[in-house]
């Protein structure tokens, strides 16, 4: 509808006219092409991060960070699923991460953490807004082979054809039935602050 | 009194020992593959083919295990300066995804025949592909 209102004047006024009209012309075409005006189907990547934070008493850098996280959004849908590979958490101490994988974790019986759900606020023109916008993700998060509902606050940023999202989440450790030896039970962390990220291209990519 | 002597020397000595010992260990940083021996060495086509045809009984093999893999590269790619993968064959349903562990040379061109080395991390059945981390790109010669 603005093209036209731009023609119109474009066709009826003198030369500057012409210029504006060229000038909006292109602002327009660069504008939706970085959008997903016409997108559909599923978005998808894996290599999407995830990293986590767990300091207890014990300041002692425990942390670590992952780039292979596969996550897929369905755009019609709005649903997403998350997968994170446990054994690919790297540490910067070997034997956090021996720890990590066999004491607590056990990634050799439970492989990967699971998100399946949606962005509950999910609308199809949110592919068209540049910026952050804010989302709400619900659904079934499965670590250690436990299963719970949860309801995550995220962004997402919809640039350069790909759609970027993130979400910060708070781990409870003992919610998902991770045994932590009595020993070092008051100094390791009941929680782990957790960040995933993932941007998103058209599957097939 | 000797004894005596002795024990007042070596014990203090056997304590530093103890503490340099553990704390070297506590701080150690996870070891790169370079000199370790894979447990499995087998075609890409052919771990990914047991992967999707039975995930389970793939997965008591090869699930955190040291594994290296002769294969066809389908893509390579880096986000940043430090984070590098390369994709391995599949032709369309499922590939086989290595996260390298440090950028060693200029990453393999599509259609370059490479070999890797690294822990499988399990089948992503979203994607019908095997990751693998920790990787890296062994000479030919050397399979």
């Amino acid at each position: 509808m603005n093209s036209r209102i731009n023609l119109h004047k474009a066709l009826t006024n003198n030369a500057s006219s012409y210029s504006a009209f060229f000038w909006s012309l292109l602002l327009t075409t660069a504008t939706t092409s970085t959008l997903l005006g016409q997108a559909s189907g599923k978005y998808m990547t894996r290599t999407g991060s995830a990293q986590f934070v767990a300091d207890g008493i014990i300041k002692d850098d425990v942390q670590a960070k992952t780039n292979t996280v596969t996550a897929v959004l369905d755009l019609a849908t709005g649903q997403v699923q998350v997968r994170i590979p446990i054994k690919s958490f790297v540490f910067r101490k070997a034997l956090m991460q021996e720890h990590f994988n066999e004491n607590y974790l056990e990634s050799y019986q439970f492989p990967f953490a699971i998100f399946k759900g949606l962005i509950a606020n999910w609308e199809e023109s949110m592919l068209q807004k540049a910026g952050n916008q804010k989302i709400k993700f619900i659904g079934k998060l499965e670590i250690h082979g436990i299963t719970k509902e949860v309801m995550e606050l995220g962004t997402m940023e919809v640039s350069g054809g790909q759609i970027r999202m993130t979400t910060d989440l708070i781990i409870m450790v003992a919610d998902y039935g991770i045994q932590v030896p009595p020993l070092v039970r008051d100094k390791i962390a009941k929680k782990a602050a957790v960040h995933v990220e993932a941007n998103l291209k058209p599957s097939g990519q | 009194m000797a004894i005596r002597k002795s024990y007042w020397i070596g014990l203090p000595l056997l304590l530093a020992g103890l503490g340099w010992y553990g704390f070297h260990q506590w701080n150690k940083a996870p070891e790169s593959l370079d000199h370790t021996n894979p447990s499995h060495v087998l075609e890409a086509q052919q771990l990914l083919k047991k992967f999707q045809s039975n995930p389970t009984q793939s997965n008591e093999l090869y699930l955190n295990q040291v594994i290296q893999i002769s294969g066809t590269c389908l893509k390579a790619e880096s986000q940043g300066d430090s984070v590098h993968f390369v994709y391995m064959n599949g032709q369309g349903n499922g590939d086989i995804l290595c996260q390298l562990e440090s950028k060693q040379g200029p990453l393999p061109q599509k259609g370059d025949a490479i070999q890797c080395k690294g822990i499988c991390t399990g089948y992503d059945d979203l994607t019908g592909g095997v990751l693998m981390n920790r990787c890296i790109l062994t000479p030919q010669s050397d399979f």
